[in-house]
């Protein structure tokens, strides 16, 4: 009873890999598993059959049915448009403008003196605004201004995201201590003056706050946000996380924050500085880093470092575990880590030392433009070690583009070859080696049409664009070559076999019929023998039996008869060996 | 981004509609304006496409007519929500899906329009003389609403599942369970 629901399990979650086979966003080792279980299932081969046929047909359905006559496009099109008012939109618009026009000259002609107040009110507010202002906060943005609350717009951008729990309209605005909130559909955009936007992803949480230098930043308490920020007057941008705040001068990156104020911050391109208590951290673009609340930020790595080197970075930075982790991030580092260690390099934890072996290590990659004596490790510049950060970017960055080139070529090579093998043997691909395609009277070849054909293997298609190609390219051209080679062996082997079998047999065949000739001959002289017996017993007999009625005194003893003929002897038991004896 | 954008509110919305050299982006803003040559430039291009999948549904001529009839004038009350998030004719198609189920729910035309169906099916017999597709056709509509619509999107009209997913406001799994469960509801149709 559980076998069989095994079974069905199994089936249901094939039938759904067929599904997704035929739509063509498998993967490969789904491939795999369907094809294996397809070649033992014939519930599963059926539906596989049945779901093509049934394909093929409803696009069959589709070219013949379905099309529109012309004149019934001319009638719909009547219909529609009398029952469409083609000026409904704009004059919704107009409507629009002339209520405000109307309102402004109301206001002009009726009230007048009310400008005369606001002119004079207007003038003690900058009165007020200039004795307030303190030039000190230049670097603010510049939607902040004369002491007063600022106001940074806000954008809907999906769903309805909320300012203070309160549904926002389209275009929105928000001031210190006021937060935004997206729920799992919404997305908002803040726009902050000249600088850049950051966009705030579904749930999350962002608060507009005051910064300890008096200058706005946002604060995300969970959630995640993308900021892009120009580098235009060297202003920073600041967006406070629990227990780090992200600083950068243009770049953009993006923030993620749990609800337990863990966080990671990928940076995509330009510089962010992470700053927490315990230390600070350099991130160009291209590597992460992770922060722990309570604990402070953590040491950045790159994108491409092995797991075991951001294992060992991790325990390091949150661990326990110093000097044996410490060891396995310096044996284990290569070029794209160098920006990890220069970190390392430039906070309080590691002793001197691991300085000194990390600093020899990275010198040994990218020597740093002005080489510094091992005494004055502790003492490096954070500008020097920023600017050695820079020269190591920009050497990762000449080699993964040399690399990227390369890997273009080559890409572009195999989609060639691919889209040919492709076509060329599209049944076999998505079909078990061993499914027999004469079972699917209507689909017995690749159509000639079959671009317009339901399942469409474009090169583009998420399974066909990477390594995968060439490697599934590869293996299948072997596992083919390899079936030929088996199938050819395998052959002359039955022909071997068949041909010793068939010797085989036609000796057993000889012998038999030699074995028969001579049993027969044996037999027949045998029976022959006895015969002659039986003559001579009857003879006798006839003879004896005569002359015993006529005159049993007259015998003749000396007859020609009597003198050879003895009395016969029974006859013999045929010389066959018993049964017994034979088995 | 520039300073005055920021400053106007409107402006900062409108920035969100692409700068589009694509002649539709074109049609539907004069059309918004209020320009019928544009609202039926908009009309020729998807009447088809749209008739075609209502058509599938109901598999009744004047039935889906009537439906692609809805369909446009729906579009244009609507066409100021159009945010340029999607294509086109995929909007139109979630307008076009959307009318044939609240079609389906509301009217009681269903029976009378399967009973006219069975009568045209005989005028395809005659026409065709193409059994299988009728009774390919005859079991679409026996199909569940949901299960029908994604079997027509997908296997017939050639939408992806996430594209189907925005038309029908429904998850991408979701598509694909409804299709799976249409294809096999189709097939034990069909052996009947």
């Amino acid at each position: 009873m559980n076998e069989e629901i095994n079974k069905e399990n199994i089936c249901g979650e094939i039938e759904l890999l067929i599904d997704e086979q035929i739509e063509g966003m498998i993967s490969l080792s789904d491939k795999q598993k369907m094809e294996i279980h397809i070649a033992d299932c014939p519930g599963c081969k059926e539906y596989l059959k049945k779901t093509l046929e049934t394909l093929y047909n409803l696009d069959k359905l589709n070219s013949k049915y379905g099309s529109l006559q012309k004149s019934d496009q001319e009638n719909i099109w009547e219909n529609v448009s009398d029952k469409i008012n083609f000026s409904e939109h704009s004059d919704k618009i107009i409507s629009q403008n002339e209520n405000t026009a109307n309102t402004y000259t109301i206001f002009r002609k009726k009230y007048v003196w009310i400008s005369g107040i606001a002119a004079v009110i207007a003038i003690l507010f900058i009165f007020y605004a200039v004795k307030n202002w303190d030039f000190r906060q230049g670097n603010d943005s510049l939607q902040y201004s004369f002491g007063l609350p600022t106001y940074w717009k806000v954008v809907s951008v999906k769903g309805s995201p909320k300012i203070n729990d309160m549904n926002m309209v389209s275009s929105d605005s928000i001031k210190e201590g006021q937060w935004i909130t997206t729920d799992s559909v919404s997305i908002a955009e803040l726009i902050i003056a000249d600088i850049g936007k950051v966009t705030i992803e579904p749930d999350s949480k962002v608060i507009l706050v005051k910064g300890a230098d008096s200058t706005r930043q946002i604060f995300v308490e969970y959630g995640m946000v993308n900021t892009e920020t120009q580098n235009g007057d060297n202003r920073a941008f600041k967006v406070g996380i629990p227990s780090a705040v992200a600083e950068n001068k243009g770049g953009s990156y993006s923030l993620k924050i749990d609800k337990n104020g863990d966080g990671m911050i990928v940076v995509k391109s330009g510089k962010v500085d992470v700053l927490s208590t315990n230390k600070n951290a350099i991130v160009p673009a291209g590597n992460i880093v992770m922060t722990k609340n309570g604990l402070g930020v953590g040491t950045p790595f790159n994108e491409q470092s092995s797991p075991g080197f951001k294992n060992a970075l991790f325990n390091y930075d949150f661990g326990n575990c110093n000097d044996a982790c410490m060891n396995i991030i310096i044996d284990n580092a290569k070029m794209t880590d160098a920006v990890s260690l220069i970190n390392i390099l430039n906070g309080s934890k590691a002793v001197n030392e691991t300085k000194e072996e990390i600093y020899n290590k990275v010198a040994n990659l990218i020597p740093p433009r002005a080489p510094v004596h091992k005494d004055s490790l502790e003492f490096f510049d954070e500008k020097e070690l920023e600017i050695w950060i820079d020269d190591i970017q920009k050497k990762i960055e000449t080699d993964l583009k040399g690399s990227l080139e390369r890997l273009e070529e080559n890409l572009s090579k195999y989609k060639d070859d691919m889209e040919k093998f492709y076509f060329d043997s599209a049944k076999f691909y998505f079909l078990p080696e061993n499914f027999d395609f004469t079972e699917i009277p209507e689909v017995p070849e690749v159509p000639e049409d079959y671009e317009n054909y339901k399942f469409k293997y474009s090169s583009d298609s998420a399974y066909f664009n990477s390594e995968e190609m060439k490697k599934e390219m590869e293996k299948m051209k072997k596992e083919i070559d390899e079936s030929n080679k088996f199938n050819k062996e395998e052959l002359d082997r039955e022909m071997e076999q068949m041909d010793k079998e068939l010797k085989e047999l036609n000796k057993k065949l000889k012998e038999n019929i030699y074995f028969n000739n001579e049993e027969f001959k044996k037999e027949m002289e045998r029976v022959k023998e006895e015969m002659k017996r039986s003559v001579k017993e009857y003879k006798f007999n006839e003879k004896y039996k005569f002359n015993e009625d006529d005159n049993k005194d007259n015998t003749d003893y000396n007859s020609k008869d009597t003198e050879n003929s003895d009395i016969p002897e029974a006859p013999k038991e045929p010389d066959i060996p018993p049964d017994g004896e034979n088995k | 981004m520039s300073k005055e954008n920021n400053m106007n509110p409107d402006k900062v919305s409108i920035n969100l509609i692409p700068k589009s050299s694509d002649p539709e982006v074109k049609f539907i803003n004069d059309a918004l304006k209020g320009s019928k040559e544009a609202f039926r430039r908009i009309f020729d291009d998807n009447v088809s496409k749209v008739y075609s999948v209502c058509f599938r549904f109901t598999a009744d001529y004047d039935l889906a007519k009537e439906l692609t009839q809805e369909v446009f004038i729906t579009a244009w009350k609507k066409l100021t929500s159009f945010r340029y998030e999607c294509r086109f004719s995929t909007w139109l198609h979630s307008i076009a899906v959307n009318q044939f189920l609240m079609h389906e729910r509301t009217s009681k035309r269903i029976i009378a329009g399967r009973e006219e169906y069975s009568k045209q099916r005989r005028h395809y017999v005659d026409q065709n003389n193409d059994d299988l597709n009728i009774d390919l056709q005859n079991a679409i509509m026996k199909l569940p609403d949901q299960a029908k619509a994604v079997l027509i999107l997908h296997d017939v009209e050639g939408f992806m599942h996430n594209e189907i997913a925005e038309i029908m406001n429904i998850k991408t799994g979701t598509s694909k369970a409804h299709l799976h469960r249409a294809r096999k509801l189709l097939r034990e149709e069909l052996k009947k």
